[in-house]
């Protein structure tokens, strides 16, 4: 029986953890974070299903695909808003014309807004509408959570330094530590991508507004984005910043970035503020390494992506992990070497 | 001299037309005179969707103007700091046909109208074409209490009463502004007012974010998101004054609703409740000289809006504020004997 360890409890693990385990259901399946829900950057992230609006490979589509078709069909039932997944429509706004994203066939509806539409957001003279899915990880990853315990698959709280720790006690490795990359892996391209949200109480705002200025990085433009309870207001991305405090001249930049997009704004009651650090990095990292002789399979950098990413990244970590446990199988009847681990 | 106005009913045409009175008539002293207040009239209950409905044989060519002029008015204050105050929401959603329809007068008003596509179609089956729009959306329960604190600012007055008879105000009045809804047949003996029954759920699922409107087979199932909950409808039987919610509408609502939405199955009902759309062949908004010598009246009417009483109110309150200074300037040429 193979002995599989995802690290890291957040979306990308657990939705790892469990297309490993529906892929090969007899593989022993351990996941170890130092951190689980709601305690995880995907629990204070808004939960929008939207990609990095262009720079997108083949391999990411796909990914993206996967993931917008397993959310549709988990939409269509009837405990969908009990795991935090819901319908929302909303505004990409610009001050100038873009070409259109590499996903827009993926999402909704998708289109141009039309000048009446633009007229509504001064200062921004060009944008898209469209529909797209919510996923909001403080229920959704209680609900993954529930249905690996149900397929056996345990759970350890643990800091883990390296992933030579674990190498030794398992047959492959799952690593989907997000931001630790940097320190477990000295992966520096991985960089914290900091952002702050206040949540308030305003629920008669019923579309996401995502403003954009391209001189910045993406989501460092405010945007007002509704949950299921509270309304995100959010707008900074700090790149290679690591401070996970809350510093109030952010939110008052957030404040009044929202306050100019939807004056009613003004005086809402905040039920909640939340610092979170995106794990940043150029290019996903999605493929098999070797650690001290076991198969690694490497699930990190998702950036502000996690939600968007997390089922085509963990079907596709499935993929490679099964590929591995078929190439240590393989290994061993041809040797016949019978491991003490086995 | 202070000219006194009275208008009649304080539903969202009477606190509208009190409200555009005040700012387009000089001179005047409005009172509001009415037997129900928000949160018991008509449009409290009402979703208070913008879209021209059940009008009958009202002249498309007004119903565009006063239609026109309540949307930009409500966009008007979508756009401003008071948009959660009035209780003006931006909505988009999906309209559901099981035949394809000829596009609606008012598509060029609302903001992105479309055709839906068959990958929007195949979230909906058993329907085979629709449209998909952004709509305004004005809560009554929000929207009359914010009317009624600008009324009162600008020195307007409120009186709680049943109104018998409008000469009965000829004393105390110079103009009288007839915005009594369903009320006209009681009134002022227009029986062309019949109402358009109206049964809904008001459910708590914060997790709907646009509306649907499924109309086929004489029915129309719809869903629209409010500020606080979610309205589930409907019926439209004309005639019929029952107050009550009837159990074998309440059944074929949630039915008709939870097959559009699954996950509404497992929602907790706030509360039903039941309107009368004051349905009238066409909307009355006219000037009527009423009753004789010392019990003379002008009378502005502005009743029977059917199902668009939120739909059409403003670009219909301007009317009767323009009315009501026409009908003051000829007083002024008539004086009472």
């Amino acid at each position: 029986m193979m002995k599989v360890v995802v690290v890291g409890g957040g979306v990308i693990g657990l939705s790892s953890a469990l297309c490993v385990k529906e892929r090969c259901p007899r593989a022993d399946v351990t996941v170890v974070a130092a951190e689980f829900t709601p305690n995880t950057t995907g629990d204070g992230a808004a939960g929008i299903w939207q990609p990095q609006l262009w720079n997108v490979t083949q391999q990411e589509l796909k990914w993206l695909q996967w993931t917008f078709d397993h959310l549709s069909r988990l939409y269509q039932t009837e405990f969908s808003h009990r795991i935090g997944l819901f319908c929302q429509s909303g505004y990409n706004v610009f001050d100038k014309e873009v070409p259109d994203p590499p996903w827009k066939d993926i999402v909704l509806g998708f289109r141009h807004l039309t000048e009446d539409e633009v007229k509504k957001f001064p200062g921004y003279s060009y944008g898209w509408f469209n529909t797209t899915l919510m996923l909001e990880c403080r229920s959704y990853l209680p609900w993954l959570t529930q249905r690996l315990k149900e397929k056996g698959v345990k759970f350890e709280q643990r800091k883990i330094a390296s992933l030579s720790e674990v190498c030794s006690d398992y047959d492959v490795v799952i690593n989907c530590c997000g931001l630790s990359a940097r320190k477990m892996l000295n992966d520096q391209e991985v960089k914290p991508g900091r952002g702050q949200i206040v949540r308030v109480h305003a629920p008669w705002v019923k579309h996401f507004l995502l403003t954009h200025n391209l001189d910045t990085a993406t989501y460092n433009s405010p945007y007002i984005i509704p949950g299921i309870n509270a309304v995100a207001l959010g707008g900074l991305n700090q790149v290679g910043d690591w401070d996970e405090g809350w510093r109030e001249e952010d939110e008052k930049k957030i404040w009044d970035g929202a306050i100019q997009m939807i004056p009613a704004l003004k005086g809402a009651q905040v039920l909640a503020k939340w610092t979170g650090l995106r794990p940043v990095r150029e290019r996903i990292r999605l493929e098999r390494d070797t650690v001290k002789d076991t198969p690694v399979i490497h699930n990190y950098g998702h950036g502000g992506y996690g939600v968007t990413y997390h089922w085509g990244c963990a079907l596709q970590a499935a993929s490679l992990a099964a590929k591995a446990m078929d190439d240590i199988a393989a290994k061993a009847s041809s040797t016949r070497v019978h491991k003490s681990r086995y | 001299m202070v000219r006194r106005v009275c208008v009649v009913g304080a539903g969202v045409v009477g606190l509208s037309s009190a409200v555009c009175i005040q700012e387009k008539v000089p001179g005047v002293q409005v009172t509001v005179l009415s037997e129900k207040f928000s949160p018991h009239t008509t449009s409290d209950g009402a979703a208070g969707f913008w879209e021209p409905h059940i009008l009958n044989d009202t002249p498309q060519e007004l119903i565009r103007r006063w239609g026109d002029e309540t949307w930009d008015h409500l966009k008007t204050l979508y756009l401003s700091p008071v948009a959660c105050d009035a209780g003006v929401i931006l909505l988009s959603g999906y309209h559901l046909h099981k035949q394809p329809q000829q596009d609606p007068d008012w598509a060029s008003t609302v903001f992105g109208f479309r055709h839906l596509t068959k990958q929007d179609l195949q979230q909906f089956p058993g329907f085979s074409s629709g449209w998909f729009s952004t709509h305004l959306l004005c809560e009554g329960r929000k929207y009359l209490p914010w009317l009624m604190t600008k009324f009162k600012k600008a020195g307007g007055k409120v009186q709680q009463g049943k109104v018998t008879s409008l000469t009965e105000l000829a004393d105390h009045y110079d103009v009288v502004v007839n915005c009594c809804g369903i009320g006209a047949g009681e009134l002022v003996g227009d029986n062309t007012v019949q109402p358009v029954r109206g049964q809904v759920y008001r459910v708590h699922a914060p997790w709907i974010k646009c509306f649907f409107d499924a109309e086929y087979d004489g029915h129309d199932f719809y869903i629209f998101p409010c500020s606080n909950n979610v309205v589930l409808g409907g019926t439209a039987q004309k005639g019929n004054w029952n107050l009550s919610p009837h159990p074998a509408d309440s059944k074929a609502i949630w039915e008709g609703c939870c097959q559009l939405v699954p996950s509404l199955r497992k929602c907790k009902v706030d509360h039903e409740w039941v309107g009368l759309r004051p349905s009238r062949p066409k909307v009355r908004l006219e000037r009527e000289s009423v009753g004789k010598g010392s019990s003379s009246l002008e009378v502005v009417h502005n009743y029977g809006h059917g199902g668009a009483g939120i739909t059409l109110h403003w670009g219909c309150a301007q009317q009767a504020a323009r009315l009501v200074r026409e009908a003051l300037s000829l007083q002024q040429l008539k004086p009472k004997l």
